[in-house]
């Protein structure tokens, strides 16, 4: 006999003009992992901003162990073990794990902190998730898969029933994703129930008890992973055949150095050389903390090179800040779009030409039918949807934001763009975009760099690949002689010295 | 042209506040809609409305100058000492405005180079420059300047105050800068995504450097007036001149944590601001319980903000 933990009822939730979820049922079995798919705008986060009561619902009934839920709120949901970890990471940098895993919800000898008691429990979580730190570290000085990891153990120091994952994987190494995998179907074990929403599909088939698909609101399907492919599921995501991603022949490279490292070291990164050609993406993978990032940061002048040469369009330069490096037309598109990309309180017209101003300008006066004319034109060609261009860019969709910052290093006149994980967070319709931007920038004479933890996408995308392992370049394949566990065996190459030496 | 819209809802609350004020103060006192009054409360906002454009935009970066009080109160004793000194007017007021700028470089390099916050950087010089103006003045006013220089302060041109007229050139020149130039558009975006504007080539020290160069140029501007008004260097000359123009500005719907907010706002802050002092004055409202009035508008105005955004 199944039993059913949570059970949602035609439930319907309906902002002003939208309606966002529409008669919705969905029946999750206690002890399985149940998958929610659908692109941006799908309704997947209001569902779990229902179930978590985070919002009201408009209409429908909501049931928990066989009663209806009346006035949820967040409080109340956590108190009955449904515990949300979402894609945006809720945690304090400046405090410790064990401060974060306990804030709320400290352990106390009456009016003193048991801290003894709390580092004893988070040492425990941590082992149980996997993660060899000490508890007193500061969550600022980690990575972000690291970080993922501590949020999930926060969920687990409370009475976890339902574990809602939002994206847990989307920056994660295909390492941690494995680790995590583990950890996951661990607590199904123990009874606990799982929501997963995630965009990695190959994840969704592999790990799910059962797919639900949403699309515009409305439940388009539920299935079982065996009845299902990746193919399958797009279809059912996105109600049209996306044109799949075919790898294109080997394309005539004009062997034109556009960048050039020669030995190159930075505090980070050892002993770096490599050649960036006109037309191409270079791919560049490895492990999270393997020096991707802070290879695109010393190629930005942001991190400081310390001894080396660098030579871009063949003449030696020397790039100290993110200035220099504009000034020779490198772009640079941040894994962290909305931290370190955008002004999310600005507007879609002031984002876009935020990097080119000097280009539209006289005198510093901002030519602004000039402006406005030219953002017009290059958000059309991008197909980025937007309603006004003083609409502020936090409310456009990941995708959208993601092709905001790109049409802004259009406007500088970019000829090397580095990407860094261009498509985390990005649903599959979007991403086919993103790729199809990526080809038609090379089409045009651009160059890519592009930093990836999806070794598909590095694989599909890429003319040549580097594969990075802490902080050296230890192997360059042509896309065509690459597979996944080429890339995984020597990602891990240099963790074995590290650990020896 | 699309109209990008910054807080548009808080603008509208506070116009609707200013207009319940300005009613009620007609109501309540028989002198306060006279043109008279009316005249001396533009001509006495004068001084902490030109302060509030650079303010506008040094909280739009992000930041704060509380230094602004104390910049007037030096400069004018350096204007002061320089006319009194027998220099001829327009050289001392250039001098003038030079050292306000100088103040101002001063407080730029606290917070650029060693990377003091603002508000402890100006925290500190605030101190430090009204201390060396009670040293230079041993605590004496300064007075006895050339005929000609009241004319600032208290002539009038065509009608109308001059010190009005400065006011108005200076907000033109401030609406100017923040909507028409890239000076302007990266002092938002500064405060928007400091990161995100130096990944983006935005040459951020630059900018916060000229933004508390044009603080201490607009304190001493007002400095020239103020000490043209009164005609005598008062060693106290703009103490507490900061709350009053930090006040304007948030009531005015710039957001403290920069990157919001329209200069058009700050116009409203500031008739709040002045309306409220005189009709106080009128309805003989003690003096120690306006300072209270002011404090608490100050934090309606912030609290407003806040829970308007959620």
């Amino acid at each position: 006999m199944k039993e059913f933990i949570l059970k949602l009822e035609n439930l319907t939730k309906e902002y002003p003009g939208v309606v966002a979820l529409n008669n919705v049922s969905i029946e999750f079995e206690k002890g399985k992992i149940h998958s929610l798919v659908g692109e941006n705008g799908a309704g997947k986060s209001t569902l779990i901003k229902l179930i978590t009561g985070a919002v009201d619902k408009t209409s429908g009934k909501i049931y928990y162990k066989g009663n209806e839920i009346e006035n949820n709120s967040p409080i109340n949901s956590l108190n009955k073990g449904i515990i949300p970890v979402y894609q945006e990471l809720n945690m304090i940098p400046t405090l410790s794990i064990v401060e974060n895993i306990f804030y709320g919800n400290e352990k106390t000898n009456g009016l003193i902190l048991d801290k003894k008691y709390m580092l004893k429990k988070t040492r425990e979580l941590l082992t149980e998730v996997g993660l060899n730190i000490s508890p007193e570290t500061k969550i600022r000085d980690m990575g972000i898969g690291n970080q993922q990891l501590v949020e999930i153990s926060k969920a687990l120091v409370r009475n976890v029933e339902v574990l809602i994952l939002d994206e847990p994987t989307a920056s994660l190494t295909d390492n941690e994703i494995k680790n995590l995998f583990h950890i996951i179907n661990k607590l199904k074990t123990d009874g606990v129930t799982i929501i997963y929403i995630s965009h990695r599909l190959d994840e969704v088939l592999e790990i799910s008890d059962t797919i639900t698909v949403l699309r515009d609101g409305k439940v388009i399907d539920s299935k079982s992973p065996t009845e299902l492919d990746e193919e399958m599921l797009v279809n059912l995501m996105v109600g049209r055949d996306l044109i799949r991603n075919k790898k294109e022949k080997e394309k005539e490279i004009v062997s034109q150095r556009v960048l050039e490292f020669k030995n190159v070291n930075t505090n980070k990164i050892k002993d770096i050389s490599f050649i960036l050609l006109k037309g191409e993406i270079l791919g560049i993978a490895g492990l999270i903390g393997s020096g991707r990032t802070e290879l695109a940061e010393a190629i930005f002048g942001v991190d400081e090179i310390l001894s080396g040469e660098v030579f871009i369009g063949g003449k030696q330069k020397k790039i100290k800040s993110p200035r220099d490096a504009i000034e020779e037309n490198i772009a640079f598109i941040t894994e962290d779009r909305k931290s370190l990309g955008l002004l999310l309180d600005l507007s879609v017209l002031e984002n876009v030409t935020y990097s080119s101003l000097e280009n539209i300008s006289k005198i510093g006066v901002i030519d602004k039918r000039k402006e406005e004319k030219l953002v017009k034109n290059i958000l059309e060609k991008l197909q980025v949807k937007y309603s006004t261009l003083g609409e502020k860019v936090l409310n456009l969709s990941g995708g959208n934001q993601q092709k905001i910052v790109i049409a802004k290093w259009l406007l500088s006149n970019a000829s090397i763009f580095i990407f860094d994980e261009p498509t985390r967070g990005i649903d599959v319709g979007a991403k086919e975009e993103i790729y199809n931007i990526l080809r038609s920038l090379t089409e045009e004479g651009k160059s890519i760099i592009m930093i990836s933890s999806e070794m598909q996408e590095v694989i599909n995308i890429s003319d040549r690949i580097l594969v990075m392992s802490n902080g050296h370049i230890v192997s360059e394949y042509k896309s065509s002689e690459i597979t996944s566990e080429k890339i995984f065996i020597d990602s891990a190459s240099l963790l074995k010295e590290q650990k020896n030496g | 042209m699309d109209k990008i819209k910054r807080s548009g809802v808080f603008t509208y609350g506070i116009l609707i506040f200013l207009m319940v004020l300005f009613l009620f103060l007609s109501f309540s006192s028989p002198y306060f809609l006279t043109v008279d009054n009316l005249t001396k409360v533009l001509r006495q906002i004068a001084v902490v409305g030109i302060v509030t454009v650079s303010m506008t935009m040094v909280i739009l970066t992000g930041g704060i100058d509380l230094s602004v009080g104390s910049i007037l109160g030096l400069t004018s004793v350096i204007l002061a000492k320089l006319m009194v000194a027998g220099v001829s007017v327009p050289i001392a007021i250039i001098i003038t405005l030079i050292s306000g700028m100088g103040l101002g470089l001063f407080n730029g390099f606290l917070i650029n180079k060693i990377k003091i916050s603002p508000l402890i950087s100006t925290l500190g010089t605030m101190t430090i420059y009204s201390g060396i103006t009670y040293i230079v003045t041993k605590g004496v006013s300064i007075f006895g300047f050339p005929k000609s220089f009241s004319f600032i302060g208290q002539g009038y041109i065509l009608g109308v105050p001059v010190p009005i007229i400065i006011l108005v050139i200076v907000y033109i020149f401030g609406f100017f800068i923040l909507n028409y130039t890239r000076f302007g558009r990266y002092l938002y975006g500064i405060g928007a995504n400091e990161k995100a504007s130096i990944l983006s080539g935005v040459d951020v020290v630059k900018i916060k450097y000229v933004v508390y160069i044009l603080s201490g140029l607009l304190a001493s501007l007002a400095s020239v007036v103020m000490l043209s008004r009164i005609n005598s260097a008062l060693p106290s000359t703009g103490v507490g001149l900061e709350f009053d123009v930090v006040t304007a500005v948030v009531l005015g719907g710039i957001s403290v944590n920069g990157g919001e907010g329209k200069l058009q706002g700050v116009v409203i802050g500031l008739l709040i601001i002045a309306i409220l002092s005189n009709g106080m004055i009128l309805l003989g409202v003690d003096t120690y319980f306006q300072t209270v009035v002011k404090g608490a508008v100050l934090l309606m105005a912030v609290g407003i903000d806040n829970i308007s955004k959620k």
